[in-house]
């Protein structure tokens, strides 16, 4: 992942994707909170809803492998089906990982 | 008889309903079909824009010549399949009744001047002048869809430019007829590219079509262009039609009736300055030395034009001598014999009555002449075609900074005007209310903005928004709303707003969502305009553009 690549693809700065990158992570990972919790109580229309912000603020940022997956998560709660829905919050949290090493590497 | 004669009316019947039915289910079947190219091409769509957005993340990598080369052909013929694959959109559409019409007040001249920005840097390198001539009578703001009026001249410009290898291309916007509530404009593109043969030239509006078989294969293109713009046309009750002659080239007319719009600009006072001040104009271009002519004549000045540069200097003299100086002289750039940096160095070291004159440099190509401008001793710089507004706004910049007391001796040559510089003082004048309650979206929208140069305050709800904007009205002037928010939601936001009284600030929806009858919602509930998630800063900036800059500027 090239930060400062993805950045100049949506026009600003390298420091700037970094910032909103950290600010996706702590407010993605409330997200995930949250939708964790509604899938445990088969609340489908919150995790709809939770997925729908991941997916909005995601797709801005050109982070496309998360807009997808959340996408399809939004999508599968929506027709009221979880059964995926655990296997594709794992690969979400893991691509979260991958933001958070890439920054931590640093400039 | 009787009973034969019965029984030939019951067979007649049911004929007909037989006929009826199958004329039913062949319109049915023909609607699911335009539907369906509708559905697929836009399910094509989507990673056509992968594709093209990826040769252009690849370009930027290391590559070998040849590689680029390659990258470069990936990318323009996804362009080309982009552009065939929006045609097959739009011309289903048509087919299955499902293009719609917006009726939003803009501006017919500023769209008009878009329009030849878009195209003008594929003229760049050919010898060709791109001209733009807005009637004195044209009304400033009509109400109708300004993104199909801008297709359908988008297109017919563009169509100009490729079949015109050297001469003049000129897009002229007249007011044609009007009537108690509507307005007919007349757009015409007059080129002096190859022409159309007379048989050929009632097939080119017929869909798949063109002039010549290897036309496809020399300039590109679907063949669809026309066909669309001719229906979209006849949709907003006028027409597309064609005078052509092999040699002389072709001129394309477009007519549309528009409703007049209640929206009217803020009154433009003329900047006194510029009143009575004698101009001189320098250009090979004797279409442009008339333009240029009727603008400034129109707004009090008194100009002279000469399309000869060699004799820009002797006009100069002979005026100075019978003591009726210019006040300012603007020169083209690009020009035989003499061009504007030669005209430009020989005023600057001519005797100090006339060097100090204040000069403005007309180019083709801004980027590219910008330095040299400065260089050659010009103070301003204008990138052709000329605004009106823009040419005003800079000859009363120009004029100003020399009338300047104590500084009366000298034009500093530090700092040439662009019309850049002249935009960019506007822009900061622009503010934003953003109202968006995710934290990341929220400061993206934010950093683009003020990257742009704009002034904006940030809420994180529709309370917050409504509380925000109330407080100090005056403070503001777009706001851009989330539509899903806790609390108070964009909607609700808005009719607060508006039911407040303040129906004039411009408001922007923004929304995941995509669908015509999210779209009615936000109209409903008072919005202005609506863009589609994930944001996009052209997007952005041309809504802003569409809603803000046309009462500032134009």
């Amino acid at each position: 992942m090239n930060i400062q690549r993805w950045g100049k693809k949506i026009g600003i700065s390298e420091k700037e994707y970094r910032e909103l990158l950290m600010l996706f992570l702590e407010s993605g990972s409330a997200d995930i909170a949250l939708l964790r919790k509604a899938l445990e109580s088969g609340n489908a229309q919150q995790v709809a809803r939770c997925a729908h912000t991941l997916n909005g603020a995601a797709g801005n940022l050109g982070l496309d492998q998360i807009h997808e997956k959340a996408k399809r998560i939004e999508s599968a709660a929506n027709l009221n089906s979880l059964g995926t829905v655990s296997e594709d919050l794992f690969s979400l949290k893991k691509l979260f990982d991958e933001i958070s090493e890439t920054l931590e590497e640093g400039p | 008889v009787v009973a034969v004669e019965k029984n030939r009316n019951a067979r007649l019947e049911e004929k007909n309903a037989q006929i009826l039915k199958a004329k039913k289910i062949a319109e049915a079947s023909n609607r699911a079909k335009s539907r369906f190219l509708c559905d697929m091409s836009h399910e094509i769509r989507t990673p056509m824009n992968a594709v093209i957005g990826f040769t252009d993340l690849l370009l930027e990598t290391e590559l070998t010549d040849l590689q680029v080369e390659y990258v470069r052909t990936i990318q323009q013929s996804g362009i080309a399949l982009l552009s065939i694959i929006n045609d097959i959109v739009d011309l289903s559409k048509i087919e299955s009744g499902e293009l719609d019409f917006e009726a939003i007040p803009f501006d017919p001249e500023l769209l008009a001047y878009d329009v030849c920005n878009l195209v003008k840097p594929k003229t760049i390198d050919k010898p060709v002048e791109l001209l733009c001539r807005i009637d004195d009578h044209l009304p400033a703001m009509v109400k109708g869809d300004p993104l199909r009026f801008r297709q359908v001249l988008t297109n017919l410009l563009d169509n100009a430019q490729k079949f015109t290898d050297a001469g003049e291309i000129e897009l002229s916007l007249q007011l044609a007829d009007q009537k108690k509530k509507g307005v007919k404009l007349q757009a015409s593109i007059r080129d002096t590219g190859i022409g159309i043969p007379f048989a050929k030239q009632k097939s080119i509006f017929e869909p798949f079509r063109q002039s010549e078989r290897n036309t496809a294969r020399k300039y590109g293109g679907s063949g669809l262009g026309l066909s669309i713009c001719r229906k979209i046309a006849r949709m907003m009750g006028g027409n597309v039609w064609m005078e052509s002659s092999k040699r002389k080239g072709s001129t394309f007319h477009f007519s549309a009736w528009l409703e007049k719009s209640e929206k009217l600009p803020d009154p433009q006072l003329m900047p006194v300055t510029c009143v009575g001040k004698r101009i001189l104009v320098v250009d090979d271009n004797r279409t442009n030395l008339e333009i240029l002519d009727r603008i400034l004549t129109a707004a009090g000045m008194v100009p002279t034009t000469t399309h000869r540069s060699e004799k820009a200097l002797s006009i100069l003299e002979a005026a100075l001598q019978d003591a009726t100086p210019f006040q300012l002289c603007m020169a083209d750039i690009r020009m035989p014999h003499l061009d504007g940096y030669a005209v430009a160095e020989q005023i600057r070291s001519a005797e100090s009555r006339l060097s100090k004159i204040p000069l403005i440099a007309l180019s083709n190509s801004p980027n590219r002449d910008a330095k040299r401008c400065e260089k050659a001793g010009f103070n301003g710089f204008l990138s052709k075609p000329v605004r009106r507004k823009k040419l005003f706004q800079m000859i009363d910049r120009i004029l100003q900074q020399n009338n300047r007391p104590g500084d009366d001796t000298k034009i500093s040559p530090k700092k040439i005007h662009t019309q850049y510089s002249v935009r960019e003082e506007l822009k900061h004048a622009i503010k934003i209310l953003l109202a968006e309650d995710n934290p990341v979206n929220q400061r993206l929208t934010e950093i683009m903005l003020k990257n742009a140069g704009y002034k904006v305050t940030v809420v994180g709800d529709g309370t917050e928004a409504v509380d925000t904007f109330i407080a100090d009205p005056e403070n503001f002037d777009l706001i851009f709303m989330d539509i899903q928010m806790p609390e108070m939601d964009g909607k609700e936001a808005t009719e607060k707003i508006r039911g407040k009284g303040f129906t004039q600030i411009p408001i922007i929806a923004m929304t995941a969502h995509a669908m015509a009858e999210d779209k009615k919602l936000c109209v409903d509930a008072g919005m202005n305009g609506y863009i589609t998630k994930p944001i996009k800063r052209e997007t952005v900036f041309a809504e802003i553009k569409k809603y803000v800059y046309r009462e500032t500027v134009a």
